[in-house]
């Protein structure tokens, strides 16, 4: 069935649902949030980067058991920065402008049901599962946003989608079940963009400078061929908590495919199936909280290398990580983490390396009562040797107003994660209205 | 004798007879009176802060605090709802009387529920200059962490007040809670402090709280308005409670990490 229709009778069922406070409702929150960031290439000598964004928000309750969200964003951005693409949303998420300045999207609109301790939340929202900042391991729920690869304030830039979310109490453990009946995998850098990927890994192995031919979108609209489900259930004990987790659903990766004719040849970003299953757990111990997390993907779709064609095989993947806050002496919080992702090893060679270890170290240290905040981050793949630091200063001058300024740091060869922005290195102001 | 009076006579008693021979019985035994202040089951109030830098600028923040104690455990959740900039973020924590102590924060965000280093009692709590610290003890002295010294009675603006004295136990204490000692004065009716100064951990003044307003709530005696001054950096932190309620039997879900992210609990 194709997505709008269904979407139309899922807002009606909604619409329709007996919700016996509609008279009762009541506007809890109205906010909004002005968002201006440009950046600055000292290389190229121009903006790198000039985005504004605009998120009005409003909250509502419908007597004691309901409550409602929306949230949308409007998007402005005259750079090469670019706001990524939109053929890899479904119909019903897709931006409801999208020009390559301008975008409205839709970020949250949902329904929540509440009784005690389990809620049912309808429509479109985010599914945040993990323990570890930025690592996914076991967080690969969610469609994601890369148009600016990972150099954002937080990391993974989440896109919310079309669902339901149901959370209850079975006996000590808490079982989260979600469904997403939205095909949505992720925004892409548009070709051409600053942060559109070079390097033959994250090309199915097409050397760097070869143009690519026109790149196609598998078809994001089968909302039930392509909804992702998952469970996961936690438990906590004293002093920390487990949680075990599947999901099913497509990847938000994709795999390059030949498509088009031979004369007219194409690349077709697919996004196959698979399941992962999952396990997380984190502890608190004095000064230090451990997190954990470890995953099995038994059907990863990956492109491999086997002569001038783009092919395709499925292998076993493996990943795991362990991360620690440390409330460190003198009031520095930091944070380090390690994660490794291992592919199965197969006739056939990988554009990437079998085995890829990131690491990330985050310190900060809040000063004049957490007005000003220093920041450094340091992510960086142990395998490929390259990464970035990121060194920040954020000021909130008032309730309203936050201003950050700082740098990405790239470094590393043209063939790695992060070398292949090598040359992409840039500083950043970002000033924040929150009304 | 009042009823007060009678049981601090008797908990002097006891500790006169339980405790090393370098203790003091009379702080102890304030410090007890003080520790095991009755409390209620469980209250909800609207937590308005306004905090005040060395130059004058002001910054405001509001959020619906429930504070839950069931004898064994005690529980606080602080639901922030303005200003636009940090609502939505709330701050959970379970104080046990046995086992670890857990503390959690949701900021919309990571959206995200992160549980937070159990031993960060010494950080200050959302940029007021009260500590997480501060807020868990709810104005006691865990006699686990402190060696109490009693100063006798004195009068302060014709009342009269209890003096009591406290230096950390160790070093350990001393670095999680960034304090060497202080200095209360209690008011025997309430079993507030009027008045703390405290040292930070080099022994150097560093901040007073004063309590304001007590009210009995649900037959407990509450803090109702309270300041915080900072000696080192001259900000200062005033709180009050508005619409406080004594709610004996708030939902266990109020306090579970898991449903933080779905912001103000309706409570009763």
């Amino acid at each position: 069935m194709r997505g709008f229709p269904l979407a139309l009778l899922t807002l009606l069922s909604l619409a329709a649902t007996p919700l016996p406070a509609w008279a009762e409702a009541a506007i809890t929150s109205k906010t909004l949030e002005i968002d201006l960031w440009s950046g600055f290439d000292e290389a190229e000598g121009e903006a790198a980067l000039a985005r504004a964004t605009l998120r009005p928000g409003l909250k509502a309750k419908f007597g004691r058991s309901w409550r409602g969200e929306l949230a949308v964003r409007l998007e402005l951005a005259e750079d090469e920065t670019g706001l990524g693409t939109v053929d890899t949303f479904s119909d019903l998420s897709r931006p409801l402008a999208r020009s390559n300045t301008t975008r409205i999207e839709i970020d949250t609109a949902t329904l929540t049901w509440r009784r005690s301790s389990t809620f049912l939340t309808l429509g479109k929202q985010t599914i945040p599962w993990g323990k570890l900042d930025g690592l996914q391991v076991t967080d690969r729920f969610d469609a994601v946003r890369r148009r600016d690869y990972v150099f954002t304030d937080v990391r993974p830039d989440r896109i919310s989608r079309w669902g339901a979310r149901l959370e209850t109490d079975i006996g000590e453990w808490r079982a989260d079940l979600a469904l997403a009946l939205d095909p949505t995998v992720n925004q892409l850098a548009q070709p051409g963009d600053r942060f559109s990927p070079t390097a033959p890994r994250q090309r199915a192995g097409l050397p760097e400078g070869v143009p690519l031919p026109p790149i196609t979108v598998s078809d994001r609209d089968d909302i039930i061929e392509d909804a992702t489900f998952g469970l996961r259930m936690t438990r906590r004990f004293d002093g920390g908590d487990v949680s075990l987790l599947a999901l099913s659903g497509p990847d938000t990766d994709p795999v390059f495919a030949q498509g088009g004719t031979a004369r007219m040849p194409e690349i077709r970003l697919n996004y196959p199936h698979r399941k992962l299953y999952g396990l997380t757990a984190s502890r608190s111990a004095g000064s230090l909280v451990w997190r954990a997390e470890a995953a099995l993907i038994p059907d990863q779709a990956v492109n491999i290398e086997v002569g001038p064609m783009l092919a395709i095989d499925e292998r076993i993947r493996w990943l795991g990580g362990v991360g620690l806050d440390w409330d460190a002496p003198g009031g520095f919080f930091v944070n380090a983490q390690i994660a490794v992702d291992h592919i199965q090893d197969g006739p056939e060679p990988l554009p990437r390396p079998e085995t890829d270890s990131i690491a990330t170290l985050r310190a900060q240290k809040g000063f004049r009562n957490d007005t000003v905040y220093l920041k450094g981050e340091y992510i960086g793949s142990l395998s490929d040797g390259d990464g970035f630091l990121r060194p920040a200063l954020e000021w909130r001058l008032d309730d309203q107003f936050t201003f950050r300024a700082g740098a990405d740091i790239i470094f590393g060869d043209h063939d790695g994660l992060f070398g292949q922005f090598e040359d992409k290195s840039r500083a950043w102001v970002r000033m924040t209205w929150k009304l | 004798m009042p009823d007060l009076l009678k049981r601090l006579a008797s908990i002097a008693g006891a500790a006169l007879i339980l405790l090393p021979a370098n203790a003091d019985p009379a702080g102890d035994a304030l410090a007890l009176a003080v520790f095991e202040r009755p409390a209620n089951e469980g209250r909800v109030a609207t937590m308005k802060f306004r905090m005040i830098s060395s130059g004058g600028q002001e910054r405001t923040r509001e959020a619906l605090m429930a504070h839950s104690d069931t004898g064994d455990m005690t529980r606080i959740g602080i639901f922030f709802t303005a200003p636009a900039s940090i609502e939505g973020t709330a701050f959970l924590t379970h104080d046990a009387d046995e086992g670890s102590d857990e503390s959690w924060i949701y900021l919309p965000v990571t959206e995200r529920t992160r549980r937070l280093p159990s031993s960060d009692r010494g950080d200050y709590f959302m940029g007021t200059d009260l500590t997480y610290g501060d807020i868990k003890d709810n104005f006691r002295f865990d006699p686990a962490d402190w060696d109490f010294t009693s100063g006798g009675t004195v009068t302060v603006d014709g009342r009269t007040l209890e003096r009591l004295d406290g230096t950390v136990k160790n070093d350990t204490v001393r670095a999680e809670l960034n304090y060497a000692s202080f200095s209360a004065l209690i008011d025997p009716e309430t079993l507030f402090p009027a008045e703390v100064t405290f040292t930070d951990a080099e022994g150097e003044a560093l901040k007073r709280i004063e309590v304001l307003e007590t009210e009995q709530v649900g037959g407990a005696w509450t803090a109702m308005r309270f300041n915080a001054e900072n000696f080192q950096t001259g900000h200062r932190t005033e709180i009050h409670f508005e619409d406080m309620r004594h709610v004996p039997d708030i939902d266990e879900a109020t306090f579970d990490p898991d449903i933080l992210a779905y912001g103000v609990p309706d409570i009763g």
